[in-house]
């Protein structure tokens, strides 16, 4: 406890004695002035709001000298209004030895004239605030134990008052205990709402795996007992017999069934998938997959998108579209991909205006589904995308030209190549390696002088397959240049493809060690490959 | 006179200490909140993610995987061939021999047919010398490249792998690590997916394998350890891994990707030089030095996680081993952030300078320090008679219900996550070892980690000799302190 603490204590301490013992005599006026100036006495300092004046009937002798005003109404010698007990004690002393008069005291309460038993009260009030320890008035003197009786009789008992009193007054604890008890209550809430969180994805498991339980057999006994035609020609009623009618309404259980039938839709052939798709709108599951667009959850929104590009639900294509454009990373994807699969758009259209730039990931997913589309409905027109704004979408555009075989399109990339950017070109010449495209080695040539590395081993990458005799010696101008390690094992790699007996005697000739080095590395008949 | 300052001091110290425990579990508290946030986003997005495209599409980027091992003749035969069976397209495993002393090297040629070949290779880094690379006669293991080189420490073999490695992402592994097969397909997708930044690195969780069942490099059935230690290990791989990583990427502040399992873009790796091998903590530190070398050229970035659990191994459970562990990873920390002390409180450095930084040094270097002055504080107090007993038993009680609170979470947490603990007697052995772990684990931890400071100071262990006169050398200077040169 700091310094101002302990003087606060002390004063308490002080005030305790003041305080507490008087309440001990309070059956009688006399006794309890007596007892309340005795002790009063005992204290130094001030008691806030209570102060004291001093009147003495004297006729005859003038008082003034101690400070004292005569009342003209009644000719009592009044002292000042004093607030210092001990000072009025002794002017009162003071007084009575020099007149033999013993003076009266009057206690006043915030400047108000109050009877003992008032200032009694007074007092007591400053006990019942809690102003004073209990335990402190066992310290005071001449204490006397029914002191104690009294004042637990007025004092009302309030539990673990030392202990309240300490924290109350130590500002430092209370802030630690209160900051240490909201972190705490923060941690309880935090671990409350995970286990809530675990409860309730337990039960959902569990539920999920009671409805695919309810619904594998029905689904299965559609497949395997119907044919087509019939499944076509039951009405709803008839598909709801199959399954547990309290069910249908519940959302859990029609997510459920679609990620069943979605599920089984991928692992089928033929008749089959017809008949998924035929159960999958009968029971108005596609109602329920394109309720899903309007919901404000990005992964509700998404997974209705999947929904309806697995189940070719091609009524929903126009309310797809307003999210092939959306921020979210994952509704604009999987957008993208059910707009290719389902909105007969072999001009590709929607890839072709595509404002963000495309990731990986979405140039994996929609290669897929363009490959599917180009190998099994009508060939899509890659072209277009060499005319997209967006860069990425022509570099995924030449990336098609590679993977789905498009060989005829390399004269159109051939015209394209002397605008294009280096990143552009860098995809371009992959295409031409592919196909070992001839025509394009002039470009090729003017572009090996890059100073873009990549490009610049691409294009000797493709040399390698498609050059010539002018190839092979521009690519030894380029070898005398000069060459990072990296560039001279590509330029080595493609001269040795192009003509081995020149570079075997080139490398006799070099010193430089690093082509000696990469030499024995292109010859080396395990590293043939690498 | 005396007496008043000894007054105002313990004073003061009451209140840091006041101020940095609040500061403590404020971070904890935010940290369970944001990882929760990126958990529920992570399993969202996994939901709609079709991982049997990246086996085989022509999109999907190249991956080397790097290995190093020394005296791992036991068991490298068996781990090569676990890494061969990958199920990704593009991959290629190249694994470092670091002059084991065993019989690594022989096992491995004749398993895979090995001849040693004349490999031209260029060194974008600097390694220890090359004995050989070998490459098999075998076809079916085409994928496979030894390196056979002098022992130079991990980072340095991990080195020498990044300079033989064809493919453009680098995933450097331990190789005694157990790999799910699907882990390449999988941490290969934030690479894949973003479109706005660079992804420079991606940092997976390693779970702890002991006393799980292994079958095929896959763990089939979860069982925690039956050690304490062990089990106060999965615990805080919980905390570290799915809390700790997952809110530090929420903010894209990650600076410590495990060095067991952690994947990055080759190309920036030999842009900053990479792996510094005079420190022990190479991993975090290559990944502070990419991470400044992105904020310094002024290039968006990502570090990102998987937190799918797709990478184990065998933690310690001995408390001689742990503690050598515990140590090292000080060491380490101490190192990186003493050789990036650059960026500490930089504005330029963003999320990186302001936040990351000043979190590892106050939280996990400083950690043990002020946990030790503070209960040598409390005791002196309790000595001087300036505490309460009660002051004393709340704030202990508190803090206690409070860190049982927090790990109690993390497991939780898992457990919505991705629930493989799913036997309640093994969760019980866990909720006992939440309850023992302050009185009977953490001290030792604290323990340990001024171990490592101590070593530090006095240059002892692994490599701390060498960084500490490696620091003296101004080329090692000139490349920490000035921004990252490019290569």
């Amino acid at each position: 406890m700091n310094g101002s603490g302990k003087r606060h204590l002390l004063k308490l301490f002080q005030l305790l004695l003041i305080l507490v013992f008087p309440l001990g005599y309070l059956h009688a006026q006399d006794s309890l002035r007596l007892k309340i100036e005795s002790r009063l006495f005992e204290v130094s300092q001030e008691i806030p709001g209570l102060s004291f004046v001093l009147q003495v009937q004297e006729n005859d002798k003038d008082l003034s000298v101690f400070d004292l005003n005569r009342s003209a109404e009644n000719g009592i010698w009044v002292s000042d209004t004093i607030a210092d007990f001990k000072s009025i004690a002794q002017l009162k002393d003071t007084v009575f030895l020099a007149t033999g008069h013993e003076g009266l005291l009057t206690f006043l309460i915030f400047g108000k004239e109050a009877e003992a038993e008032a200032t009694g009260e007074f007092l007591e009030n400053l006990v019942r605030n809690e102003l004073l320890l209990k335990n402190d008035i066992s310290n005071a003197n001449g204490f006397e134990e029914g002191a104690l009786l009294v004042m637990a009789s007025k004092v009302p008992f309030t539990p673990y008052h030392k202990m309240k009193t300490k924290i109350l007054s130590d500002t430092k604890m209370l802030l630690l205990v209160s900051t240490l008890v909201l972190f705490l209550i923060a941690s309880v809430i935090l671990v409350s709402i995970m286990y809530v969180v675990k409860v309730k994805k337990g039960k959902r498991d569990l539920l999920t795996q009671k409805f695919k339980e309810l619904s594998f057999e029905p689904l299965s006994n559609l497949l395997f007992e119907h044919s087509l035609e019939e499944l076509k020609n039951f009405d709803k009623k008839r598909f709801e017999s199959f399954f547990p009618v309290d069910h249908l309404k519940n959302n859990l259980f029609k997510d459920v069934m679609i990620m069943e039938i979605i599920s089984l839709n991928k692992n089928m052939k033929g008749d089959f998938k017809s008949k998924l798709k035929t159960i999958y709108r009968k029971l108005e599951l596609d109602l329920h997959s394109i309720k899903k667009l309007s919901s404000k959850k990005w992964d509700v929104i998404t997974a209705g998108i999947v929904e309806i590009n697995e189940m070719d639900v091609v009524e929903a294509v126009e309310k797809v579209k307003k999210f092939a454009g959306s921020e979210n990373f994952n509704i604009r994807s999987n957008a993208v991909a059910t707009l290719l699969n389902i909105s007969n758009d072999p001009e590709l259209k929607v890839l072709v205006n595509q404002d963000y730039p495309l990731s990986k990931w979405q140039q994996m997913v929609y290669f897929r589904i363009i490959k599917f589309i180009n190998n099994s409905q009508e060939k899509v027109r890659v072209d277009f995308l060499f005319e997209s704004k967006n860069e990425s979408v022509r570099i995924f555009g030449y990336k098609l030209v590679r993977y789905l075989g498009l060989f005829e399109l390399l004269d159109i990339l051939l015209i394209k190549y002397k605008n294009a950017t280096i990143v552009e070109k860098t995809e371009m010449i992959k295409c031409f390696d592919a196909f070992s495209y001839q025509d394009a080695l002039d470009l090729l040539h003017r572009d090996l002088y890059t100073s873009d590395k990549a490009l610049f081993l691409g294009i000797v990458g493709v040399l390698q397959n498609i050059g010539n005799p002018i190839s092979e010696s521009l690519l030894q101008e380029k070898l005398n240049s000069g060459l990072d390690f990296e560039s001279k094992k590509a330029v080595m790699q493609s001269l040795n493809a192009l003509n081995p007996e020149d570079l075997a005697k080139w490398n006799i000739q070099s010193k430089d060690a690093e082509v000696h080095q990469i030499y024995d590395h292109l010859i080396d008949p395990v590293l043939i490959n690498v | 006179m005396y007496n008043l300052l000894l007054d105002i001091l313990v004073d003061i110290f009451g209140i840091l200490f006041l101020v940095y425990s609040f500061s403590i579990i404020l971070f904890y508290l935010t940290m369970t909140v944001l990882s929760a946030l990126e958990m529920r986003d992570h399993l969202k997005k996994n939901k709609f993610a079709d991982y049997r495209d990246v086996i085989t599409s022509p999109v999907t980027p190249g991956i080397s995987v790097i290995a190093p091992a020394y005296n791992e003749g036991q068991n490298i035969v068996q781990n090569a061939k676990s890494l061969l069976t990958l199920h990704y397209g593009k991959y290629e495993v190249i694994i470092v021999n670091d002059g084991s002393k065993d019989d690594s090297l022989q096992k491995m040629i004749e398993s895979f047919d090995l001849v040693k070949t004349k490999y031209a290779y260029y060194k974008h880094v600097e390694t220890g010398n090359i004995r050989g690379v070998y490459k098999s006669t075998n076809s079916s293991y085409a994928k496979l490249t030894l390196v056979d080189k002098e022992n130079g420490g991990k980072a340095d073999a991990l080195n020498a792998g990044i300079n033989i490695a064809g493919f453009e992402i680098l995933a450097c592994i331990d190789v005694d690590c157990i790999l799910s097969s699907d882990s390449l397909t999988r941490m290969v997708r934030p690479f894949m997916e973003e479109t706005n930044r660079k992804v420079i690195a991606v940092g997976g969780v390693i779970g702890v394998a002991n006393n799980c069942q292994v079958k095929d490099g896959t763990v089939t059935e979860y069982r925690v350890p039956e050690t304490l230690l062990g089990r106060f290990q999965v615990i805080e791989y919980f905390r570290a891994f799915l809390m700790g990583r997952m809110a530090w990427t929420r903010i894209n502040g990650l600076m410590l990707i495990s060095g067991a399992f952690g994947f990055f873009n080759k190309d920036l790796v030999l842009k900053v030089g990479g792996y510094f091998p005079k420190t022990v903590g190479e991993d975090m530190e290559l990944v502070v030095r990419m991470r400044r070398y992105m904020e310094e050229t002024g290039q968006k970035y990502k570090v990102g996680f998987v937190p799918d659990p797709l990478c184990w191994t065998e933690v310690p459970e001995s408390e001689n081993i742990l503690s050598k562990q515990r140590n090292r990873w000080m060491r380490g920390t101490i190192e990186t952030l003493q050789l990036h002390k650059k960026v500490k409180l930089n504005p330029k450095y963003g999320v990186l300078g302001l936040v990351s930084y000043p979190y590892w040094s106050i939280f996990e270097k400083a950690g043990p320090i002020i946990e030790m002055a503070g209960f040598l504080y409390t005791t002196l107090m309790i000595f001087k008679g300036d505490i309460s007993a009660l002051y004393f038993i709340g704030l202990f009680v508190l803090m206690y219900v409070f860190s049982v609170m927090i790990s109690s979470f993390s497991i939780l947490y898992e457990g919505v996550a991705y629930n493989n603990y799913k036997d309640k007697a093994d969760l019980n052995k866990l909720m006992r070892t939440v309850l023992l772990e302050p009185f009977l684990i953490h001290p030792k931890i604290v323990l340990w980690g001024l171990k490592g400071h101590w070593h530090f100071i006095k240059g002892k262990g692994g490599w701390g000799e060498m960084i500490r006169t490696g620091f003296k050398k101004a080329e090692d200077k000139k490349k920490i302190n000035s921004p990252i040169q490019l290569q």
